[in-house]
């Protein structure tokens, strides 16, 4: 079956309420990460039930700004709680939120089933929300004057949107003191900023957006935004304001392609399945975008802290071998492949790796083998001699100026001598003032 | 009397409470108490990705298959925090609410395909979240006795361990235990729990009973060992409370009952907790705040008289005829007007002292001479404690003593007593 | 004829100098029953190097807190410059313990000093140009002009204490409140933050630091006192820091003592020099 026509007043709708939902998620959640705080989000919105069921109960009607202003009270109630359970009374800090929305939790399903035959409110559309049915939820105004033309968009279009400005103008405004609460909150008592205060209106925020958000994308999926979204713009910056700004963008990018995944990944397996909830596909897309920036961000991606490793290692490996044919070199002994192979193991760096650097020296024209023998050519000498020299003068250093024992130096030697630049050898040189080394041998020049 | 569907639900929801007590307290230990509320949401994706595959495969909905689909992500849940910790240096609680989260996104999104599914209707995999503890059948009940057994069998073998591990993985390591594998047994043994217990009451009471009793437990106890024993035994209380509560009043969700049983227990066990209990730690305070006063009273009574005045018994003589004006008083501390007033009016209907003037003097009694006499001297000693013994003082020093010898023991008090004499600290004995 | 006492200058609170930069008057401080700090009266005066010495556990860092306000005190009252601390916030500025922040926290050290301004700016006002180029001037006086727009975390463990020094300074406080700011620091760093401290004291200033080192104490304070959940000894370094107020301080720990009595020495022989 080919994939069905996206139309845009049905899937632009949903894609635009579910990036407005990311959007409003992302600024506190970044307040949240930085805050060491983002469980909190989980413990909201699941505290959000009693809240709701009880405006329900208590107004008898489905007004969405009772419901919105009961959820409220009732997800910053929880946080309260669990604050004072882990300050005052000094319960662990995930203990105390597990324990203060467990029981608002069961405190809103035992309020739904009572008012059951009352009202008619469904637990699980609570924790699964529904996007899809966001286009049909909508209200329609008169644009300009009466008489205008109408225009009809999603309710969770106004609402998301108010959430989205209210927590963007308290960034900004407050964003100093919200920076300051989170990185020392000991200072920030200190010079009289109020760090409770400052997380009171955290909570706040988080209670807000996750009520604006969760009737379009649900609850427990609003942990998802509030966490994933914010860490994937940490992974590409090491600045709060950054964050904030990037958190918005990789909304927009979730939200397309969780969209799209919802509908055509389905049918790749059965005709006979329709779309599936976008809402789930969105949170996972932005676990997806986070996994991608973790791995390939800048300074502190995996994949580059890995290949920058592997070089070091590399390096280490090919200045082992240029060490061990010196020295061999040095006493008049010939060098077979075996024998690297096994100062390798001895010196566990790995047996592969010793083909490697055998490999890579002699792309470099460093060594020369014939019969499986290795010979450092003019250029390998050179190099050689710089890791030998460097290797003698930590020696001759370390046994000198650190009063180590000369049958010691060799092993922490041989770690420096891998991270000695020639600026270093120099000042070394300089200091040491030596031509052999501890144990008697001749320190290469330059 | 108890009906046979109501019996198999006590018991069963208390057996899942005992394990999930036990294997929690360990979780909590090791301060990652969420971590049981993050398996379970995982579960969630292996549960519809084990139903869409055994309908694929014309096995239909094999409980067996849910089970080993929910144990496999929930434990891939677990490790993909430890992972994000690892590799990203973001903290615990973002790596933990991230995985939460995406995982259960997923699990949504695999739960959507179930639904469009022709047989997706009737595999209820919707109850796995709110529970139906009520419904429960005897093949839940097989299941969580299983699954409870297994857990307290972990729990008794490993407890040693569990415990090193819980309190210093460092040095776990350092002495040869496989750490890395304890852990993962540990988040095996709540893979367990977590499975067995939302098959049979749902993700809700499976979450409570694994945080709630365990701290609920903490306020009891500073023993690890104990810990365990109680939490479960709280666990399996709040299961059977629960279960029998909505017996009774049957429109309740047995479930909901369950956890707010088990938050009863953990209110009751932070009020009166004889390790933690909040009662007695503001007793304890309010105590001591009000010994401290009434030290300071006596004492700058003491002082007021003569400094030069001879050997103790003589001032305590005449300490006892001495009127004191308020003014002095209050001008020696910090207390307010008011504070000193209630002290003064407290210590004269004790008989300590008395009023002189017109209610501007005080003077002690010859009970209340001698009272400010005992309170210097252990004052006086606790001094001399402090710099003789300073390289252990600070933990054994405790003002809220009354009798310095039960703390100290008589011959170091002695011992002190002679040193004070010697130094002329004037002879309180 | 009845004895009445209550002329002033028999008064323990009267000794308390009015001009003191701080000055604690019957502060106890206990936690679950344990004091942690016991009837402490205590003067700082103005102007000078304080340094708080004592074994670990006998209530330093606790003396700071309580100082600032961050602890309930069980009794007594704190004065700073003559009134409480709430009203003379803005005189006084803390350096807390490094192990007391989250070092991955995406911040720049411009930032942190610039924090120090934040009771100046105000609530809801942004960080001026003008603060963040007075920030890299204070980091440039603590020798770290060119690391100012470096992620805190990527700073060493000496840096990240110069930045903390360097936010207090933004503070411009008259009282300077330091929690073990030499503890764990390598010497170029020690080098700067004495200088600094000398230089605040010239200026009028009052620092008072938590120090655990004897060794070091005589030679980087002016005014010591020895704690050990009460005053031992307080006064001038060269009155206070003697052999016997030592001992008596650290009781019987013979290694603290060896290395006191040789720091002593040192300290007598380079004040004789």
């Amino acid at each position: 079956m080919p994939l069905r026509v996206f139309t845009p007043e049905i899937d632009g709708w949903i894609v635009v309420v579910g990036a407005l939902a990311g959007a409003a998620c992302s600024i506190p959640g970044t307040w949240l990460l930085v805050r060491g705080r983002l469980m909190a989000g989980d413990a909201v919105t699941h505290a959000v039930l009693p809240g709701i069921a009880g405006a329900f109960i208590a107004f008898q009607s489905r007004d969405p700004l009772l419901m919105l202003a009961g959820a409220a009270i009732s997800g910053i109630a929880c946080l309260l709680l669990a604050v004072v359970l882990e300050r005052a009374l000094r319960v662990d800090r995930g203990a105390a939120l597990g324990v203060a929305f467990s029981a608002f939790f069961a405190i809103g399903l035992v309020l739904i089933v009572q008012g059951a035959d009352r009202v008619d409110l469904d637990p699980s559309c609570v924790l699964y929300g529904a996007l899809e049915l966001a286009p049909i939820d909508s209200v329609s105004f008169g644009l300009f004057a009466p008489g205008g033309p109408i225009i009809s968009i999603p309710r969770a279009v106004p609402t998301l949107l108010v959430a989205l400005a209210a927590c963007a103008i308290a960034s900004w405004v407050l964003f100093k003191e919200l920076r300051l609460g989170a990185f020392d909150p000991g200072f920030a008592a200190a010079i009289g900023a109020r760090p409770l205060l400052i997380d009171l209106l955290l909570a706040a925020l988080v209670a807000m957006v996750s009520v604006a958000a969760f009737e379009s994308v649900g609850s427990i999926l609003v942990v998802a935004l509030l966490a994933a979204l914010p860490a994937a713009a940490r992974m590409l910056s090491s600045r709060v304001g950054t964050m904030l700004l990037l958190g918005p963008g990789l909304a927009i990018a979730a939200s397309v392609a969780g969209h799209f995944v919802a509908v055509a990944v389905p049918p790749l397996f059965s005709d006979r399945l329709g779309d599936t909830s976008s809402a789930g596909t969105m949170a996972l897309m932005s676990g997806l975008i986070f996994l991608a920036c973790a791995l390939l961000g800048p300074e502190r991606g995996i994949v580059l802290r890995v290949a920058r490793q592997r070089q070091l290692q590399e390096r280490i490996a090919r200045e082992e071998l240029l060490a061990l044919l010196w020295r061999s070199q040095e006493r008049g002994l010939a060098v077979e492949v075996q024998d690297i192979r096994r100062h390798f193991v001895t010196m566990a760096v790995g047996r592969r790796a010793s083909g490697r650097a055998v490999r890579s020296l002699s792309q470099r024209d460093w060594v020369t083998s014939s019969n499986d023998r290795l010979a450092l050519t003019t250029s390998g000498e050179r190099e050689a001699a710089r890791v030998i020299r460097s290797h003698r003068l930590w020696e001759s250093y370390l046994a000198e100026q650190a009063s180590i024992r000369p049958d010691h130096v060799h092993a922490t030697a041989s770690r420096l001598e891998h991270v000695t630049g020639d600026d270093l050898a120099a000042q070394l040189a300089t200091e040491t003032n030596a031509t052999l080394d501890p144990h008697g041998q001749q320190i290469p020049r330059e | 009397m108890i009906d046979w569907t109501t019996q198999v639900v006590v018991v069963t929801v208390s057996l899942l409470g005992a394990a999930a007590g036990a294997a929690g307290t360990f979780v909590l230990l090791r301060r990652r108490a969420l971590l049981g509320d993050v398996m379970s949401h995982a579960a969630l994706p292996g549960v519809a990705l084990a139903f869409i595959v055994g309908t694929g495969i014309g096995m239909g909905r094999s409980l067996p298959a849910l089970a080993i689909g929910a144990a496999a992500t929930a434990l891939a849940g677990a490790w993909s925090v430890s992972w994000i910790r690892r590799q990203t240096r973001l903290r615990d609680d973002a790596a933990m609410a991230i995985v939460l989260g995406c995982f259960y996104g997923l699990g949504v999104a695999l739960l959507g395909i179930v639904q469009s599914m022709p047989q997706g209707q009737q595999a209820g995999l919707t109850h796995l979240l709110l529970g139906h503890v009520a419904s429960m059948t005897r093949v839940d009940l097989w299941s969580v006795l299983l699954g409870a057994t297994v857990v307290l069998l972990f729990v008794v073998a490993l407890f040693k361990e569990w415990r090193l591990l819980c309190f210093d993985e460092a040095f776990t390591r350092s002495i040869g235990r496989p750490a890395t594998r304890l852990d993962a047994l540990l988040m095996a043994t709540l893979g367990v729990v977590i499975v067995v217990g939302m098959q049979a009451a749902g993700l809700l009471v499976v979450v409570a009973l694994l945080i709630t009793p365990a701290a609920a437990a903490r306020a009891c106890t500073v023993r690890a060992g104990w810990m365990v024993a109680i939490a479960a035994a709280i666990g399996a209380a709040s299961g059977a409370g629960g279960a029998l509560l909505s017996s009774s009043a049957p429109d309740l969700p047995a479930g909901a009952l369950c956890v707010l049983v088990a938050c009863a227990a953990f209110g009751i066990a932070l009020c009166v907790g004889p390790a933690e209990g909040v009662l007695w730690r503001g007793l304890r305070r309010w105590r001591l705040e009000a010994r401290v006063r009434r030290e300071h009273l006596l004492r700058a009574m003491w002082e007021l008289s003569a400094p030069s005045a001879g050997p103790a018994r003589d001032r305590q003589a005449l300490l006892a005829r001495t009127p004191v004006s308020v003014a002095s008083l209050l001008q020696r501390r910090t207390w307010s007007g008011p504070r000193l007033q209630a002290l003064i009016r407290r210590e004269v209907r004790m008989g300590n002292m008395r009023w002189g003037g017109a209610h501007d003097r005080v003077s002690l009694t010859p009970p209340g001479a001698a009272e400010a006499r005992s309170v210097e001297r252990i004052h006086r000693l606790w001094e001399e404690y402090l710099t003789r013994r300073a390289d252990i003082a600070p933990s054994h020093v405790d003002r809220d003593a009354d009798v310095i010898e039960h703390v100290l023991g008589p011959e170091l008090v002695a011992q002190l007593e002679r040193d004070l004499d010697r130094r002329g600290g004037g002879a309180l004995a | 004829m009845p004895l009445i006492h209550d002329t002033p200058a028999t008064l323990p609170g009267a000794e308390h100098a009015a001009d003191a930069a701080i000055c604690i008057h019957d502060l106890t401080v206990a936690y679950d029953g344990r004091p942690v700090l016991w009837d402490i009266d205590l003067d700082f005066p103005r102007g000078s190097i304080c340094g708080i010495v004592g074994p670990n556990g006998a209530g330093k860092s606790t003396l700071l807190k309580a100082i600032l306000g961050q602890v309930a005190t069980t009794s007594g009252r704190v004065l700073v410059h003559g009134a409480s601390f709430d009203a003379q916030r803005r005189l006084v500025a803390y350096v807390p313990q490094r192990e007391s922040v989250d070092w991955e926290f995406p911040v720049r050290a411009v930032d942190v000093v610039a924090m120090g301004a934040y009771p100046r700016i105000g609530w809801f006002r942004g960080v001026s140009r003008a603060v963040i180029e007075e920030a890299r001037s204070v980091l440039d006086r603590v020798g770290l002009a060119d690391l100012a727009m470096r992620q805190i975390g990527r700073l060493s463990g000496g840096q990240q204490q110069r930045v903390f020094l360097a936010r207090a300074l933004m503070q411009r406080a008259q009282v300077y409140l330091l929690d073990e700011p030499l503890a764990s620091v390598d010497a170029s760093t020690e080098q700067v933050i004495l200088g600094v401290l000398g230089e605040l004291r010239h200026e009028g200033r009052t620092i008072i630091a938590v120090h655990h080192d004897l060794a070091t104490a005589a030679q980087s304070f002016d005014w010591c006192v020895l704690l050990n959940l009460r005053v031992i000894a307080s006064g001038p370094t060269a009155t206070t820091l003697t052999e016997a107020n030592v001992a008596r301080t650290y009781g019987g720990r013979l290694t603290i003592l060896s290395e006191a009595a040789e720091a002593l020495r040192q300290a007598a022989s380079r004040g004789s020099a």
